[in-house]
């Protein structure tokens, strides 16, 4: 193993930018300064490990908008979380659209004043008017990032990939990674079956699924659920292709392996995350305040060069150089061919049908 | 000393407490969530075995199969390593024991879930064992089942849980009465016939409880299987994981939780049973 791989593998400790900065706030930076951060309350935000990148709070506290966060892996920790107690730790979250109605039903989360929202204007239209994010009419918020899961592939070891039956079948037998996550995995059976909507499955296209996917199992080198074991294995070359989430790519591109990212022709599962505010909390402006942030074009240009992940913004696009436009995770040509992903109806199903392709 | 019923009730005090507190009331809170289900994200008061019929099917059923059947290898291999080492270390080593004692406890001072990445690195493709099999010319491809298989789980969970063998077995064997086995000798019979007439059965004790204490672990594993287990292993602690991290169907992991922990304890009185030495009480 390389000193590179190591590195890629040690877990993120504090960087010296990061010290510096903790050192600038507290002392460094001029008192009356300090005085005007302290009107404003520090925000907890509970959100993907993406979303708590230093860079992303360092440029919220240039606007005076100070958080802390905490880290989830998924939507379903996320509610798991909020129901036992953590709606008196967090001012917000960032939801998956489909678990914005399972938030507001379940009364984690309160609607918010769209007109507190002035960059609301710069957003995509195609994103200010998704259903699932105003359940029962109400407006829950508005996402400030979206793409798709999709492959990541070594390119050394892979050449092109553009199809995701390389995923089930062929040549690359044994060095591939299914996520091990019931909602992305059918789905992904049913594109790899042609099936029309990959999330709108009944019995009997389950068990077609279900099939596939345990012919499927030939193909891996094992299952992946958590992004940084996923993020080993390719340093490792224990994977070469994967379906995968967009964020293991930066950092294994960042340390000089050749890792990209594809939406498959035959189509990518979408989603889109924003803020939203967490029911009775006490901050409800600020929290509107930082919505708005997040939408910004200032938050979508530190957004895609400290992750790559793509602003809904318009404005945010229009500040980036062409070539890291490129380097996003996002395939506009292939819009035709996403799938935004809904909530399984019969979800204890899907959970079933998976165990039962794992136990196989 | 006799303690008297008065004095004995404060030393009890806080240990009852503790039992009650963090033992007692969680598994009686599971087993009456175990007869709820869940509705959008909510457990639901009410009566049903929903939960106890789903998990009679043969999907849960296998994987408990298996599960067991894993544990079942890992405290045998457990043993026939564990056996030997303790033997050695009790009626062999006198000046290096506690040296050596040390190195077996050593181990358990890292955390768990470091212990089965270590493998990952002594396993996979480009791995130390790999490295090791074509440095010598054993074989020219990386041999790929090493990791990610049924065989990287047991060989880490007996790695893991090796400790919990050696110990008790060595605390057993080190009190048995030396005038038994000079007896022994003394009556004419060879080492071998000391050994399986006197030695093994005084060690029984030792070697159940040692048998418990791998096989629940190596039962409820959860970490080591996830890592490190591969596409085809499948563990019933992953799948309780699952219901209760996951999807959150709270009422049914209780119930599968409850009926491993049913399992295990079956398993385990059959174990203490056999441990048992009569005219040892």
């Amino acid at each position: 193993m390389t000193r590179r791989e190591i590195r890629v593998l040690a877990p993120a400790g504090i960087s010296r930018r990061r010290l510096l900065a903790l050192l600038g706030a507290a002392g460094a930076i001029p008192f009356a300064q300090r005085s005007a951060f302290s009107q404003v309350p520090q925000l907890n935000l509970f959100t993907y490990p993406t979303f708590a990148n230093e860079k992303i709070v360092a440029a919220g506290k240039e606007q005076g908008l100070d958080v802390k966060t905490t880290i989830y892996s998924g939507a379903d920790e996320m509610i798991a979380k909020l129901r036992g107690g953590g709606t008196r730790l967090y001012d917000m979250i960032v939801p998956l659209h489909t678990y914005v109605k399972v938030a507001a039903d379940a009364d984690l989360i309160e609607p918010l004043d769209p007109a507190k929202m002035p960059n609301l204007a710069q957003v995509t239209k195609a994103f200010t008017t998704i259903p699932d994010w105003s359940p029962g009419g109400k407006f829950y918020g508005v996402p400030f990032v979206w793409g798709a899961n999709a492959m990541a592939y070594n390119f050394a070891e892979t050449g092109d990939v553009d199809s995701l039956k390389l995923l089930f079948e062929g040549k690359l037998k044994g060095r591939v990674a299914m996520r091990d996550d019931s909602e992305d995995a059918i789905a992904v059976g049913a594109l790899y079956l042609g099936i029309r909507n990959p999330f709108d499955l009944d019995e009997k296209a389950l068990q077609e699924v279900k099939k596939v996917m345990i012919m499927q199992k030939a193909m891996n080198r094992t299952y992946w659920r958590n992004i940084a074991d996923l993020r080993t294995m390719f340093a490792n070359k224990e994977v070469v292709l994967a379906w995968a989430t967009l964020s293991v790519v930066a950092p294994l591109r960042n340390n000089g392996m050749d890792i990209r990212w594809i939406w498959p022709k035959e189509g990518a599962l979408g989603w889109s995350e924003g803020i939203a505010a967490v029911k009775g909390g006490k901050n409800r402006t600020h929290v509107e305040n930082y919505a708005n942030f997040t939408i910004s074009p200032e938050y979508g240009e530190v957004l895609a060069r400290a992750t790559r992940y793509a602003s809904t913004s318009s404005k945010a696009l229009e500040r980036l150089p062409a070539d890291l436009i490129k380097e996003l995770g996002i395939q506009p040509e292939r819009m035709g061919n996403l799938m935004f992903k809904q909530l399984p109806k019969n979800k204890p199903r899907w959970t079933e049908i998976w165990t039962e392709v794992k136990a196989a | 000393m006799r303690i008297g019923r008065n004095s004995i009730v404060p030393i009890l005090t806080p240990a009852t407490a503790w039992f009650g507190l963090f033992f007692a009331l969680p598994i009686a809170a599971m087993v009456v969530v175990s007869f709820w289900m869940v509705e959008n994200y909510k457990l639901v008061p009410t009566f049903t075995l929903t939960n106890y019929a789903k998990l009679a099917q043969p999907l849960y059923l296998s994987i408990i199969a298996r599960t067991f059947a894993i544990a079942t290898i890992v405290t045998i291999l457990a043993a026939l390593i564990g056996y030997p080492v303790a033997y050695y270390l009790a009626q062999r080593l006198k000046r290096l024991r506690i040296f050596v004692l040390t190195l077996i406890v050593l181990p358990l001072w890292t955390s768990y879930l470091v212990r089965s990445f270590a493998w990952m690195l002594v396993l996979g493709t480009s791995g130390a064992l790999n490295w090791f099999l074509q440095g010598i010319g054993v074989t020219d491809e990386p041999v790929r089942w090493f990791l990610y298989s049924e065989f990287a789980v047991i060989v880490a969970l007996v790695h893991i849980y090796l400790p919990f063998f050696i110990l008790p077995v060595f605390a057993v064997l080190d009190k048995l009465d030396h005038r038994l086995l000079e007896a022994s000798t003394d009556l004419g019979a060879g080492p071998w016939t000391t050994f399986w007439t006197i030695t093994l059965p005084l060690s029984r004790p030792g070697i159940s409880t040692g048998c418990l204490l791998v096989f629940i672990p190596a039962a409820g594993s959860y970490v080591s299987p996830e890592l490190l287990g591969g596409p085809s292993v499948l563990m019933i602690g992953s799948v309780i994981a699952q219901q209760f991290g996951l999807v959150f169907e709270f009422a049914f992991g209780s119930a599968l939780a409850l009926t491993l922990m049913m399992g295990i304890l079956i398993v385990a009185l059959g174990l203490l049973r056999i441990g048992m030495v009569q005219g040892l009480k």
